[in-house]
């Protein structure tokens, strides 16, 4: 039997495993790893399927308590590791749990539009900058712009020192002898 | 201190070591939730993971009682730990009635119901059920059962592991059945 010929037929019985896991079929399960027994190759399909699923739930599992949280404690901040630059979105969530003083209900329905918003932000966040940039957003008047500008800067600061963070604990790479001063 | 050979060491010794690694312990929860999928579907997450929990203790139990029977050379003792989680969940499992829904062989493609007096294949109705699907499962499911792929090729391609194109196959397969089922698609 050929590799490609054997994963086809893996193929089949993990399809009819998932069937049976879906179903509730616990016999159908049992003849299954029964065959596993004395098929380490069908031992191991079946063991990584397991696991896909176990981490499937823990994912749904973490979705379900973010979302809890969003709607139960709209005021907690659910620190995510940090990836790639500084979207629209984060910088209006920012301004939605911390919002500065004077902020008025339009402007906060203003900021509540654009925590969909996945853009990254623009390479230039002088006020005048940000103000003719924000235009395609809708309107919003220059106060909601200057508390955008300032949540932008202080969170690219942030994920800029975060990243510089995460180099320097990188383990360094032990130097050749001959190299060392 | 000179180590004590004065006794052999007790059979459980490789269980105990196992069964304090965490590793095989979640291997053991894996093993044991599957048994849990269908039958505590509409229970709240805690409670199925309440009852993994229980599951893997009673393996825990049971391993260590029968230590003595454990025999390396017929396997790992992480398969041998899986074993009895597995056994205990379907115990467990047993008491919790089977949600109705999927029953029957694994469909295929050409093997989904017709609409009416349809033939089984037809090209448009096909088409108009996968429209269903998200673009990642419409390509895993075109490359499965059009292109003939396996499912270690089409993860290769699409970055995903061989198990996660499998649990996202069988999602698939499940949502064009029951689209086909209850008719809701029709070219």
């Amino acid at each position: 039997m050929t590799h490609r010929d054997n994963q086809l037929r893996l193929d089949g019985l993990a399809m009819h495993y998932l069937w049976a896991v879906e179903a509730g079929d616990l016999d159908a399960m049992d003849a299954l790893w029964a065959q596993a027994a004395t098929d380490p190759d069908l031992s191991n399909a079946l063991t990584e399927i397991d696991a896909e699923l176990a981490a499937e739930d823990d994912r749904s599992a973490a979705a379900a308590v973010v979302g809890l949280l969003a709607e139960h404690l709209p005021s907690a901040e659910v620190v995510r590791p940090a990836a790639g630059p500084v979207t629209v979105a984060e910088v209006a969530d920012h301004l939605r749990r911390h919002p500065p003083r004077g902020l008025t209900a339009d402007e906060l329905a203003v900021n509540d539009r654009l925590r969909a918003a996945a853009d990254p932000l623009p390479d230039d966040l002088g006020l005048p900058g940000v103000v003719s940039w924000g235009r395609r957003y809708g309107p919003a008047p220059e106060a909601y712009w200057k508390a955008f500008r300032d949540a932008a800067v202080l969170l690219t600061l942030r994920r800029e020192s975060a990243d510089s963070y995460q180099m320097a604990a990188r383990p360094a790479r032990p130097r050749p002898k001959g190299d060392r001063p | 201190m000179p180590p004590d050979i004065s006794s052999p060491p007790a059979a459980a010794d490789p269980i105990r070591a196992a069964l304090a690694d965490p590793a095989v312990l979640a291997r053991m929860a894996a093993a044991a939730g599957v048994y849990f999928h269908n039958r505590m579907a509409h229970r709240p997450a805690t409670e199925r993971a309440e009852q993994v929990k229980v599951a893997v203790n009673n393996a825990a139990v049971l391993a260590l009682d029968r230590a003595g029977r454990y025999d390396p050379a017929a396997g790992d003792v992480v398969d041998w730990l899986a074993g009895f989680a597995r056994n205990a969940a379907r115990d467990i499992a047993r008491t919790y009635h089977r949600r109705a829904g999927r029953a029957g062989p694994c469909p295929n493609l050409d093997e989904l119901p017709s609409a009416g007096d349809r033939p089984p294949v037809d090209a448009e109705w096909v088409a108009a059920l996968l429209a269903r699907l998200s673009p990642l499962a419409r390509d895993i499911v075109r490359s499965k059962h059009v292109d003939g792929q396996t499912h270690e090729e089409i993860g290769r391609r699409v970055g995903l592991s061989t198990a996660a194109v499998r649990t996202r196959l069988s999602r698939a397969m499940e949502t064009l059945r029951a689209a086909a089922a209850d008719g809701e698609v029709r070219p």
